[in-house]
């Protein structure tokens, strides 16, 4: 349902891990406080409950403990004989219901110095009383517990329960009281007053006790014996401590040393008949050192909280379930016009800018995002209109550049040898074009039958207007040359024809020389070009002698040196633009005089042509991947 | 190619740093379009700096001359080196510009 890594993914996952952890938390503090405040109720309600029951048992033993004091003053006030004794206890028997029996036991001839035994018991029996003196040979009460514990310790006291014998298997207990006599002005140990009580009583309390479901209460004597138990079988025949015993159970143990010390609260407890898991209050009853304990098995004592705990998880996890499938839905929502637009900019990308991009009336950032498309497809089309108008002007231009310098480079010679009429005139030139038009030119022509002048020049700057230049100085060369000047007039005729009215501040730097073959003189002069070579035939190669002069179109009116040299057999004259030595390589290193002389030496011996080839292979080998900024433009006269 | 010009007493000292081919001459040319804008009749090029110059350059300092000249001024050239000086010398400029060997030398002329 969601796609992995999607936005959705992205957006839900957060959310979700969030929310769960939200929920989690207080899940966990919800449980834990009411974990807490039920056990708080139930260790409240289970105080009560056993106060009630112990207030309840001691509302019934408290009377019977009154009994045995009633007795005793009623011995003490009036002088009582047998019969009147029986009397006394038939009647006790009567007012007081709960009180099962009761007895008046005397020290050995102390009623009767004829009898050793007397001890008048009155207990009922069906709905009536049944009289029976105690004592005789086989009954010695003198050393019944009953008897001999309150004797010694001058005490009252309560005894252990008891099933009784005679009266039909009746859970007993019995309350002594010692009583005394005044004899030589000190009291006198003189009997024992008892008060049996029936404990089926005290089961109908127990069994009363209702806490949760199946918990329930029981009471165990000072000697830890069960005197009230759900399990019957427990009764008298085990003790707590037996039971600790048998199932190995220190905890137990523990709880139990508690019981029998009289203490309350509330505890874990692990004496349960079937040995369920709960918790005990525990609290001591009445005078008679006996322990109630009240078990809360703890599955039902949790059964709210188990209950809490499912409605909270079920609403958490329905909660989630809603969360997803709304972060799914409101993803899907965003996800859905970015996935239209997803494939409209794809379908965009082919070329295709026809295309409508459709805008989400959500007018959020994916409607902002489709808008920012169309505007960019709309500012695509325009530029594209744009770049393709100036596309088709920029190749209308070229090719009207290419025109212009396949028109200027057909301006320049380029049959070699030039005049084949003259055999020892070796003349060869070359001129490598740099991408961009520039404005270098060489030219020659034969003025008379022994008189060659040749030209190089370089005019300034590049494109149209420097080719333009180039052509009319090329002209205006050709024109003087043919007049039959000598080469410092033919500067100063076509500088003047330049300088008049050249606004553009163009000008061009021209070598002319004039040789006459016959002679071999060279005649010649410089317009602020780079200044030529002269080959020697032992190979060296050195700058031709200056004669500094002005670049054409600078200025008008301006005078040029001339010099003549003779050059001897085998010499030559190698001439030259600034696009060879000022080429430069990839480190923008240039090709500069001195490379060109070292390269130079070499050629002594060398044809025009060959130097000339040779040169600019050096240049162009020299410069690598470098763009080549300039024409090259290389001449080399031999005669 | 950098350029920077500044006033010094009654004429400009512009001084020119790097190399002006024919791709920076036009920016060199722009350069200048400044001091010629000024009062200034005077403008003195402080070229120490300079490492390269080819024939688009030249063809800036011949127009900015032509200008001052209308005006009644001239343009000066200082401090020249190595084979920018060369250029210069070769191609003439020394004969039509003066060029001394400081700046301040330069001024002093003016």
């Amino acid at each position: 349902m969601i796609k992995s890594r999607g936005i959705a993914f992205r957006m839900g996952a957060p959310v979700l891990a969030g929310s769960a952890l939200v929920f989690l938390v207080i899940f966990s503090i919800g449980y834990l406080h009411s974990r807490e405040t039920i056990l708080r109720n139930v260790q409240e309600n289970a105080q009560n409950l056993a106060r009630r029951i112990a207030h309840r048992i001691e509302l019934v033993l408290a009377p019977v403990e009154k009994v045995p004091e009633n007795l005793d003053i009623v011995l003490e006030t009036f002088d009582v004989n047998e019969t009147k004794i029986i009397e006394v206890l038939r009647s006790t028997l009567h007012i007081n219901p709960e009180v099962f029996g009761a007895a008046i036991a005397f020290e050995p001839y102390a009623f009767d110095p004829a009898r050793l035994y007397f001890s008048p018991y009155m207990s009922r029996k069906g709905k009536g009383f049944q009289m029976t003196h105690l004592g005789g040979k086989g009954y010695h009460y003198f050393y019944q517990d009953w008897y001999q514990i309150p004797r010694e310790t001058g005490k009252s006291s309560w005894s252990e329960p008891y099933f009784d014998e005679g009266g039909g298997d009746i859970l007993m207990a019995t309350f002594s009281r010692p009583f005394f006599r005044e004899k030589e002005g000190t009291p006198q140990f003189t009997g024992v007053i008892t008060a049996d009580i029936s404990l089926e009583w005290l089961e109908k309390i127990v069994a009363e006790i209702h806490v949760l479901r199946t918990g329930y209460g029981f009471i165990i004597s000072r000697n830890g014996a069960f005197i009230v138990h759900p399990q019957k079988s427990w009764i008298l025949n085990e003790t707590i401590f037996s039971i600790a015993e048998a199932r190995n159970d220190p905890a137990l143990r523990a709880i139990g040393k508690r019981m029998i010390a009289g203490e309350s609260g509330f505890f874990p407890f692990t004496g349960d008949v079937l040995q369920r898991p709960g918790f005990i209050y525990l609290t001591p009853v009445g005078f008679s050192n006996w322990s109630l304990g009240i078990f809360f098995p703890t599955n039902e004592l949790m059964a709210d909280l188990d209950a809490f705990r499912r409605t909270a998880v079920s609403l958490g996890l329905s909660g989630l379930l809603v969360l997803i499938l709304v972060v799914w839905l409101v993803a899907r929502t965003i996800t859905r016009p970015l996935r239209t637009l997803s494939a409209v900019a794809r379908n965009m990308a082919t070329g295709n800018l026809e295309i409508e991009v459709p805008v989400p009336k959500t007018g959020d950032e994916v409607a902002i995002l489709a808008e920012s498309f169309n505007y960019m497809k709309n500012s695509l089309k325009v530029h594209i209109r744009e770049l393709l108008a100036a596309t088709a002007a920029k190749e209308h231009i070229e090719s009207e550049l290419t025109i212009a310098r396949d028109i200027q480079m057909g301006l320049l010679p380029k049959t070699f040898p030039p005049f084949p009429d003259l055999p020892g005139f070796d003349l060869y030139a070359l001129l490598k074009p740099a991408r961009e038009v520039g404005g270098d030119l060489y030219d020659f022509c034969r003025i008379d039958e022994d008189r060659v002048c040749f030209f190089l020049g370089d005019v300034s700057g590049k494109g149209v207007p420097a080719a333009l230049f180039m052509a009319v100085t090329m002209t205006l060369i050709k024109m003087t040359a043919a007049k039959g000047l000598s080469p410092d007039r033919i500067l100063r005729e076509v500088n003047g024809q330049l300088s008049r009215d050249n606004a553009a501040g163009m000008f061009v730097t021209l070598f002319c020389g004039i040789v006459n073959i016959r002679t071999r003189e060279l005649w010649y002069a410089n317009g602020g070009h780079n200044q030529p070579v002269l080959l020697r035939k032992s190979g060296e190669a050195i700058f031709l002698e200056g004669t500094d002069g002005i670049l054409l179109g600078a200025m008008e009116d301006i005078d040029y040196a001339m010099k003549r040299i003779v050059l001897d057999a085998g010499e030559g004259l190698f001439l030259y633009s600034d696009g060879v030595t000022e080429a430069m390589d990839e480190q923008e290193r240039l090709y500069s005089d001195e490379r060109l002389l070292e390269a130079l030496k070499a050629m002594g011996q060398m044809s025009s042509a060959e130097v000339v080839e040779s040169v600019a292979h050096d240049v162009i080998s020299f410069a690598g991947t470098a763009p080549q900024a300039d024409d090259i433009t290389v001449m080399m006269v031999r005669f | 190619m950098e350029i920077d010009v500044q006033v010094e007493g009654k004429a400009l000292v512009a001084c020119v740093r790097g190399r002006v081919d024919t791709v920076s001459a036009a920016a060199f040319e722009k350069g200048l379009a400044y001091a010629l804008s000024r009062e200034e009749k005077w403008l003195v090029f402080d070229l120490s700096g300079l490492e390269y110059i080819s024939s688009a350059g030249l063809r800036v300092f011949l127009t900015t001359a032509r200008k001052l000249k209308a005006k009644g001024g001239d343009i000066r050239l200082a401090a020249a080196q190595g084979s920018v000086k060369k250029v210069f010398q070769v191609s003439g400029f020394f004969t039509l510009f003066k060029h001394l060997d400081t700046k301040e030398a330069a001024l002093a002329t003016i």
